[in-house]
């Protein structure tokens, strides 16, 4: 029997650990089906921000579509719609999953399952999809398939006996996968004359055609002229072009049941073209809009303030420009008694916030100040009243507060097993729970931990991969509130508390991060003409305290020929410096000072 | 005739200080020769020769290692198109180490009644950790050679805060300097200059706490010796201030002769071209070697007044600010004044602001109120 139009589509993901070769092979499946040419080939095409490129990680999702002659004479379209890396971006993850109908499973042949393996697997059973492993650095003198292949079988449990081998560095049985996605992993079976119902999965702006939706259809078709509605907000439009991405955009006449590609409508607001809605026709509407996604929830939150000099309004402009393509970035108006007028971001975990800082640097060339991360804090007042605290600045007085609950996440880490105490260590000093540790393999071990969110965003993964030597991984999700002893640590310079150091931190756990907060803020601000006392405090009790002395010495000593002008620059850069730097009371602190709560380092 | 200074640039050194952030080249007899050359011919290229010199200052390098036979052609070309003061000053900067009894007499024949040397510390592991071409026992040869050709207006200049030194050190080399009985001494605390070889590799650097300390002890002995102090870094028998010195503080204008050297004209501070290339070859086009021409607004003036006059000890004459700049200094600055008063970094003494031994140490603090 012939083969039908949507017997010939394959939409999949390519899931992996980070590092184990996601891009690597995308750029391949790319480049062997002669989706682009190799002058249009840059590495790793599908990883477009420089930032995603530098790194090493994907960021923001992609999609692009295959042509592939199989051997059995037909030629396939194959979308792969690619996925991010990260452990902080699982949202953006399921989003790409809910597009597809299998995908494909990458795995380091030398690392083997690491933590957001699973983490991904697991996203993608939720999904109900069809999973294609495929053992990756097969080349690498450190391979080790056979033991792979038997890992997999145990702890996903999927059978991998036949999984491909394959370099997608070296180019090594990329036919292999080719054919095996169109052996292996299903079809679309929608139905083309049922009405329109159109996933949208990511969504983008453009500067002529406005808000672009990337949609998987469903059911049914859609073309240029259609009216069509979005079922979340009922919003009526006309369709402007459709087409597909190769990956550049390329208009087509219609996108049919199975298909996968772009929709412009003229939407001027992003916030129109909502990532998980469903589109449908406006006169011949879908009876049930498609489940769509949770919300991406933040789950971290800082404070993001103009540099002395630097413009509040510029910096909105930013994150609602930032926000069109990153739904899960969250942020509102603040203001800080020391730093002023604000806005308190919230993300998806602490690399989504590097990333966010670094684009308003890089890309909107922004002078800003962040500060320390915190996590929402549940507060019941004695009144019984419930608020959710995102800012320590907004902490009720310690006797107005009947209980406090932190975020608790469940967390999954695979070590080597030599490894194993030192992460014990690790944990427990974080206020880990233990649940259980499973052997993987006789080298390797997974251990399940309950533990605070607000010491996970505390540097924790950087510790973790300084203490199994960069072999440790990480995955968390969130779990519950449970009930904590925390306090609200303040820094006071100069007897004045700065609102913009305050933390929320457990009990046990302020007086040592008092005492390095002070160490640091001592180093990085410059002496004054008076000695500055730098103190960490809960409640009225000073917890610690450091002293920055006083200027000794600021002088100019020798004119060397006459050079007055050599002076007078040294002089005014000396104003410059001074200029960049905010007041807080009394005392100028450099920017260098809020990177110092942030940071911390193992003395 | 209006009193000017003039500054001679001698940059050929016999091998760089690692302190040094400055231009100056390798001596090399057939180079000096040329640049000499130049120098004359960039005197000869000043239009206006009706300048009174009151002191004439051969900076450096080491303009002590110019023949007496290249200064005397200097200093011709310096008489021939300007008129010295009776009581021109004119000093010479010199290394320990290059003096020879007949240079010095050559010297005093030409005129130079004023020898500068770079003495910085009577420690020979000190001089070795600052790259100094020399050793204390060549301070005291040439001292002797000095005084045996007749000069006895010496200024040594001596260096603290050095890398690991103690306040003994420092005490000892301030004593072994006074004994050699010079009537001017010039004490600087070293400076880290950004890509000097002790910028990068030292990391015993004194705090300033001690720096603090010696410099207070650099003062009160010399105190206790007989020398007045008249400028943050400068000290003096009776008599002896540093006339050049005295003009870069006082505004007086002052031409400056080769490579990147800078003047103060008329309202204007210049700086030569930085290189010896572009010297050479704009002097050979006849044309002056100016790289930079800043005129200076009355802000600039003002602000400089301040600078340079707070700078030396006896501070700045309200009535003299108020006359020059037609300005009333107390109402002008009221704030700031009762700023630095208030911090103790400056007094007022009989009509003068001045700065307190506090205002020394943070002198940089007090210039930037006013900037």
């Amino acid at each position: 029997m012939a083969l039908t139009r949507q017997d010939k589509i394959r939409n999949f993901s390519i899931i992996a650990h980070i590092d184990h070769g996601k891009s690597t092979l995308a750029d391949r499946l790319i480049h062997n089906t002669g989706t682009l040419t190799l002058r249009e080939m840059k590495e790793q095409i599908l990883d477009t921000m420089d930032l995603e490129r530098e790194r090493g990680i994907t960021i923001k999702l992609q999609t692009t579509r295959l042509n592939y002659k199989a051997k059995d004479g037909e030629i396939y379209t194959l979308n792969l719609i690619d996925t991010p890396g990260h452990v902080d971006f699982t949202y953006e993850v399921s989003r790409s999953l809910a597009a597809c109908e299998g995908a494909v499973l990458v795995v380091d042949a030398a690392q083997g399952v690491e933590a957001q393996t699973l983490a991904n697997v697991y996203l993608a059973d939720e999904q109900g999809l069809e999973l294609l492993p495929v053992l990756n650095k097969i080349d690498l003198p450190s391979a080790r398939p056979d033991e792979i292949i038997e890992e997999i079988e145990d702890i996903i449990g999927i059978i991998a006996e036949h999984a491909p081998r394959i370099s997608a560095k070296n180019n090594i049985n990329i036919e292999e996968v080719l054919e095996r996605i169109v052996s292996d992993l299903p079809s679309p079976k929608g139905d083309e004359d049922a009405p329109l119902k159109a996933l949208i999965f990511d969504s983008v702006y453009d500067q002529y055609k406005g808000a672009i939706a990337f949609i998987r259809v469903i059911d049914g078709t859609v073309k240029k002229g259609d009216v069509i509605k979005m079922m979340s907000t009922g919003h009526k439009l006309e369709v402007t072009e459709v087409g597909i991405c190769a990956p550049h955009q390329i208009p087509f006449e219609s996108l049919q049941a199975g298909d996968v590609g772009y929709l412009a409508a003229s939407i001027k607001n992003v916030r129109d073209c909502q990532v998980g809605d469903t589109i449908t026709s406006f006169v011949n509407p879908t009876s049930q809009a498609l489940p769509g996604y949770k919300k991406a929830t933040s789950m971290v939150y800082c404070g993001v303030y103009p540099a002395e000099g630097e413009s509040f309004e510029l910096i909105r402009d930013a994150l609602e420009k930032l926000k069109l393509n990153d739904a899960a970035l969250s942020f509102e108006p603040e203001t800080s008694l020391a730093l002023g007028y604000g806005f308190r971001c919230g993300f998806l975990g602490l690399l989504h916030m590097e990333i966010i800082q670094q684009r308003l640097l890089r890309e909107f060339d922004l002078d800003i100040i962040t500060t320390a991360p915190g996590v929402i804090y549940r507060v019941t007042r004695t009144n019984g009243q419930i608020e959710m605290i995102q800012n320590p600045a907004n902490l009720p007085p310690q006797t107005e507060i009947k209980m406090m609950e932190e975020p608790i996440v469940k967390a999954d880490i695979i070590v080597p097993n030599e490894f194993v105490g030192n992460v014990m260590e690790l944990c427990q000093d974080r206020r880990g729970i233990m649940l259980t540790m499973d052997y993987i393999d006789t080298r390797r071990v997974i251990l399940h931990y309950d533990m605070p969110l607000n010491e996970v965003i505390y540097d924790f993964f950087d510790a973790l991969k300084s203490k199994t030597k960069g072999y440790g991984s990480l995955d968390y999700e969130f779990k519950e509130y449970t009930p904590s002893d925390l306090v609200k640590l303040d820094i006071l310079l100069n007897k004045e508390n700065i609102d913009a150091f305050s933390l929320i931190v457990h009990a046990t756990k302020a007086e040592s991060r008092g005492r390095q907060i002070c160490d640091k803020l001592k180093d990085v601000i410059p002496r004054h003409m008076f000695a500055i006392p730098v103190q960490a405090a809960v409640g009225n009790k000073v917890i610690a305290r450091e002293t920055i002395k006083a200027m000794r010495k600021d002088v100019l000593a020798k004119c060397y020929g006459g050079d007055i002008s050599r002076k007078k620059k040294l002089l005014e850069k000396q104003k410059e410096g001074k200029k960049k730097m905010r007041s807080l009371g009394s005392v100028d602190v450099p920017q260098e000072a809020f990177l110092a709560v942030l940071k911390f380092d193992e003395k | 005739m209006k009193p000017i200074g003039l500054y001679i640039h001698i940059p050929f050194c016999i091998k760089k200080c690692h302190y040094c952030d400055f231009v100056s080249f390798a001596y090399d007899p057939s180079k000096v020769e040329a640049y000499v050359e130049h120098l004359i011919k960039e005197i000869n290229l000043h239009k206006n020769t009706s300048y009174e010199i009151k002191s004439i200052f051969f900076g450096g390098g080491t303009p002590s290692l110019l023949s007496g036979q290249a200064l005397s052609k200097i200093m011709a070309a310096i008489k021939n198109q300007w008129t010295l003061s009776d009581d021109v000053e004119i000093t010479l900067e010199s290394n320990p180490g290059t003096w020879t009894y007949e240079k010095a007499k050559a010297y005093k024949s030409l005129g130079i009644n004023r020898i500068s040397m770079g003495v910085q510390s009577l420690s020979d592991n000190l001089l070795k950790v600052l790259g100094r071409q020399h050793t204390t026992s060549q301070v005291y040869e040439s001292m002797a050679i000095l005084k045996k050709a007749g000069f006895e207006n010496i200024n040594l200049d001596l260096m603290f805060a050095l890398p690991g030194q103690t306040i003994e050190d420092l005490k000892e080399s301030l004593d072994k300097i006074i004994d050699l009985g010079p009537s001017h001494i010039s004490a600087y605390s070293l400076t880290y200059e950004e890509g000097t070889p002790l910028y990068k590799y030292v990391d015993d650097k004194v705090n300033d706490d001690i720096d603090r300390e010696m410099y207070h002890q650099i003062i009160k002995t010399l105190k206790n010796r007989g020398y007045i102090q008249y400028e943050i870094s400068n000290f003096s028998k009776e008599g002896y201030a540093c006339v050049h010195n005295m003009i870069y503080w006082k505004n007086i204008d002052y031409i400056g002769i080769g490579l990147n050297a800078h003047s103060y004209i008329e309202g204007n501070r210049q700086s030569n071209v930085r290189e010896m290339d572009a010297y050479i070859d704009m002097i050979d086009k006849k044309q002056l070697p100016v790289l930079e021409i800043n005129p200076l607004t009355q802000e600039d003036l003002i602000f400089e007044y301040i600078m340079l006059g707070l700078r030396l000890l006896e501070g700045i004459s309200i009535s003299d600010f108020n006359q020059r700049f037609n300005e009333d200094f107390q109402m002008t600055y009221q704030d700031i004044l009762q700023d630095l008063l208030e911090a103790e970094l400056c007094t007022f003494e009989k009509g003068r602001l001045k700065l307190t031994l506090k205002g020394l140490d943070l002198s940089n603090q007090v210039f930037l109120k006013f900037m």
